[in-house]
């Protein structure tokens, strides 16, 4: 089981902390909402945790990985971190995605990208599309799709090659109300298979309703974790904190 | 992988048509504006001279044009796309992508140099002694060095807000004294406009291909990463 510790890591650019220095502790399974007013350091936690950036203090670790894939001599940032990154699915708040790339051009450079072997990717990949509504669009060019369908095309890049642990930052954003349900029923599969989600997301309803803790960020700061079984009281601990930012 | 990362970036360049199409402008107005000079001279003798003294240098800084237009672009693109993150995340090592993106600039510099060779000929009618094949070959060496040295640097200057500036400081002025000059030497030599033998300046030009792409597998990694 994939299990995931912060131990004192924070990020700071310059004198400014992005994110203070935390500890936390997660389990296989468990899905963690991050939640906060822009600016509160979301993206760059999300970013630590799917190491696109490297802690400036503390560690990140990631335990009960298996490595998959032919093992190579490590070269400059070893070959542990390739193995995380082999378990790792990352969206931001841009779509990896290459415009002048069909959609399927697209899957398969992901799939060459992170070692699948053909041709086992390939009927993943087109229930994905179908489970997304994307069948059709597969030999579209991703420039020629509505943003939204560039963020389901995005997710079902991001799950092609089954992480262990989500990283997924803002993926509501531009998805209808079909698509957030269907994100939500993939993320419970997700988190019921063993696997790890970290999401952030200003629809606190929603994400509630699939998370198993909550973390509230202000200016970097991590305000503790709530339960969000009670998605009233995080809405309240962030209209408090927008009130007090505007003082 | 290297196979991959190549071909996605030529089929997107392929279908984009943004660099090839400015490269073709380019060197048709360079290859055109050495036809008036030339048609200057009266004397075919003088022409012909004329043509074979400038040759040399029209096609290597048809090529330095174009390692500036093609590199830029290289990893340009995957900033502007935000894709640099998924080359980021990738579970491979560095060294494939750089291969990768050296092999993707190299396709495009080889066809510009062949597209230069073309245009001269159809435009100047020029027919050098040799086959046109050998006054490929310190091209080709030119334009790994350039492909591995530009990759390096388009990597720098993508994560720079003046890219196409910070492009030119850092590629020109190294790929001018350890790639041009050398490969004009080499082209003069093969063509029969010099009376030294091309050996010298190619073996200039190799070591620094060399070089290059030593210093581009060493550095890579810091320059994605860091």
């Amino acid at each position: 089981m994939v299990e995931l510790d912060l131990r004192g890591a924070g990020r700071r650019f310059g004198h400014r902390w992005a994110v203070r220095p935390m500890d936390l502790h997660l389990d296989g399974g468990a899905v963690l909402l991050l939640a906060g007013p822009n600016g509160a350091g979301k993206t760059t936690l999300a970013r630590m945790l799917a190491t696109l950036l490297p802690p400036s203090v503390g560690t990140v670790e990631y335990r009960g990985l298996a490595s998959q894939g032919p093992r190579r001599p490590s070269a400059w940032y070893g070959e542990e971190l390739r193995t995380i990154r082999r378990s790792l699915g990352y969206v931001g708040h841009r779509p990896l995605l290459y415009g002048d790339l069909t959609a399927w051009e697209n899957l398969s450079f992901c799939a060459r990208l992170f070692g699948l072997l053909d041709p086992q990717w390939e009927p993943r990949a087109m229930a994905l599309l179908e489970r997304l509504g994307l069948p059709l669009r597969r030999d579209s060019l991703v420039r020629t799709l509505s943003r939204g369908m560039q963020q389901r095309l995005d997710l079902v890049r991001a799950l092609l090659p089954q992480p262990s642990v989500l990283v997924l930052d803002e993926p509501l954003s531009n998805l209808d109300e079909q698509g957030r349900s269907e994100l939500v029923e993939l993320l419970k599969e997700h988190a019921q298979g063993g696997g790890i989600t970290i999401l952030s997301a200003h629809d606190i309803e929603l994400s509630c309703s699939v998370a198993t803790a909550a973390l509230v960020l202000r200016s970097g700061d991590p305000l503790g974790l709530l339960s969000p079984a009670r998605p009233g009281a995080i809405r309240r601990l962030l209209a408090q904190e927008g009130s007090a930012s505007a003082a | 992988m290297i196979v991959a990362i190549a071909a996605k970036d030529l089929r997107a360049e392929a279908r984009s048509r943004g660099a090839l199409g400015a490269l073709l402008v380019v060197q048709v107005l360079i290859v055109l504006s050495l036809s008036f000079a030339i048609s200057l001279k009266e004397d075919p003798q003088e022409r012909e001279a004329l043509l074979l003294a400038l040759t040399p240098g029209v096609l290597w800084v048809s090529l330095m044009i174009a390692a500036v237009v093609a590199v830029q672009r290289s990893f340009g693109r995957e900033v502007d796309e935000g894709t640099i993150d998924l080359l980021g995340l990738a579970p491979v090592d560095e060294g494939e992508i750089f291969a990768g993106k050296v092999l993707a600039n190299l396709v495009l510099l080889v066809l510009a140099a062949v597209e230069s060779l073309v245009l001269m000929v159809v435009f100047l009618e020029f027919r050098p002694a040799v086959s046109l094949s050998y006054v490929l070959v310190p091209l080709v060496i030119g334009a790994v060095a350039m492909a591995a040295l530009g990759t390096v640097v388009s990597a720098v200057a993508a994560q720079t807000s003046g890219r196409q500036v910070v492009t030119f400081v850092l590629l020109v002025p190294a790929a001018l004294y350890s790639v041009v000059l050398p490969g004009i030497e080499a082209t003069e030599a093969i063509i029969g406009a010099a009376p030294a033998g091309p050996v010298q300046a190619l073996g200039s030009l190799t070591a620094a291909t060399a070089v290059y792409l030593a210093l581009g597998l060493l550095l890579f990694g810091y320059v994605l990463h860091e």
